[in-house]
């Protein structure tokens, strides 16, 4: 083993176990450089060992107590309600009260699908989304079929005429 | 490690007795903020940790079992909360305000015959130990400050042995490290 091994064991004194401290020991005997952490770290470790008697107080026990309590009690009284509230939605009778609930519930529901299933669509009409009415096209394209529509029956009517004429004529 | 509370009390508190729980809660306050404010090193956050911890311990008492020691439960309980409010972000921030350098905190520590200056010495040795990692920060107040053996540690912590020694290992080459820096600016530790 050489001093950086030593070194961390010096670190872990309290942690080696008889044999281990006494492997140790030998060296920190024959190796200045070891001897003199060692005597470093046992001082330090020595301060360490006094303060950790210095323990902070709490400035007012009773009160922190009571904070606890106050805590714990609450916590332990909406524990009670909820549980009030379990042991009663546990009980035979709400059992039986919801499942005859979710019955009523299903047939009603199917029965509002049937009938809705026998009511006639008025008219579908699908209009897409962001569609814009066009007046202008709309208008136009119906003043052409009534244009045209005018201009057949003025041709009809010229044509009944002439032939009334014709008849007659005739 | 604090004295344990008789069994027949735990035995009451774990029925829901409530009065029984406050003496628990009286009887091992004092530890508990003490290992709090070590690992937080500010009152606040010391009496929240105490709080939150002794009502996990309500709420899980149910589950006691009488092999573990109580005051091993409670650590647990402190420790991982003390580690989650370190590991927060916020405490960061906080770090830099600790309680002991406020106006008349030496007041709230018990007195020892070692007097004012094991206090300025408790105050460097909280200091040095704030820049610490959090598990390193564990295992030395554990088994420096409160004098568990590596066993307690290991259960408190759910650490291996190994990994316990080697953050025992860097934490007191840390601290060593800060205790030389107040060596070479004075002589108060020898003096001790």
């Amino acid at each position: 083993m050489n001093c950086s091994e030593f070194e961390k064991r010096i670190y872990l004194y309290r942690e080696l176990t008889v044999k281990e401290r006494e492997i140790t020991d030998k060296h920190i005997g024959h190796c200045e450089s070891c001897s003199a952490l060692a005597a470093k770290i046992f001082q330090q470790q020595e301060i360490v060992r006094k303060v950790s008697s210095v323990k902070s107080t709490v400035k007012d026990p009773e009160w922190l107590t009571q904070r606890i309590m106050h805590s714990v009690e609450r916590k332990e009284k909406r524990t009670s309600r909820l549980d009030g509230i379990a042991t009663f939605l546990d009980s035979l009778f709400v059992r039986y009260a919801f499942s005859a609930l979710s019955v009523l519930l299903i047939a009603f529901l199917y029965t509002e699908h049937k009938s809705a299933d026998q009511v006639q669509p008025i008219a579908k009409i699908e209009i897409r989304e962001g569609t814009v009415l066009n007046t202008t096209s709309f208008f136009k394209s119906y003043l052409t079929s009534r244009q045209k529509k005018e201009t057949t029956l003025s041709i009809s009517r010229y044509t009944y005429n002439r032939s009334e004429r014709l008849l007659k004529t005739l | 490690m604090a004295e344990q509370v008789p069994l027949e009390m735990i035995t009451r508190a774990t029925q829901g007795d409530t009065e029984a729980f406050r003496d628990i809660v009286n009887h091992h306050q004092a530890f508990a903020y003490a290992v709090s404010y070590r690992f937080l090193g500010n009152a606040e956050d010391s009496e929240d940790v105490v709080q939150e911890g002794f009502i996990r311990l309500w709420k899980n008492l149910h589950n006691y079992k009488p092999e573990v020691k109580l005051t091993t439960w409670l650590y647990r309980i402190l420790i991982n909360l003390c580690l989650d409010v370190l590991k927060s972000s916020q405490r960061k921030h906080q770090r830099n305000s600790r309680d002991v350098k406020e106006e008349g905190a030496l007041a709230h520590y018990s007195a020892t015959d070692d007097g004012v200056r094991t206090q300025e010495l408790h105050e460097l040795i909280q200091e040095a130990a704030s820049d610490l990692s959090p598990n390193q920060k564990a295992v030395f107040i554990l088994r420096d400050l409160e004098d568990l053996t590596v066993e307690e540690v290991c259960s408190i912590l759910s650490m291996s042995a190994g990994n316990v020694k080697s953050n025992l290992y860097y934490a007191r080459q840390q601290m060593s490290e800060k205790l030389k820096k107040y060596y070479q600016t004075t002589d108060k530790i020898t003096t001790i």
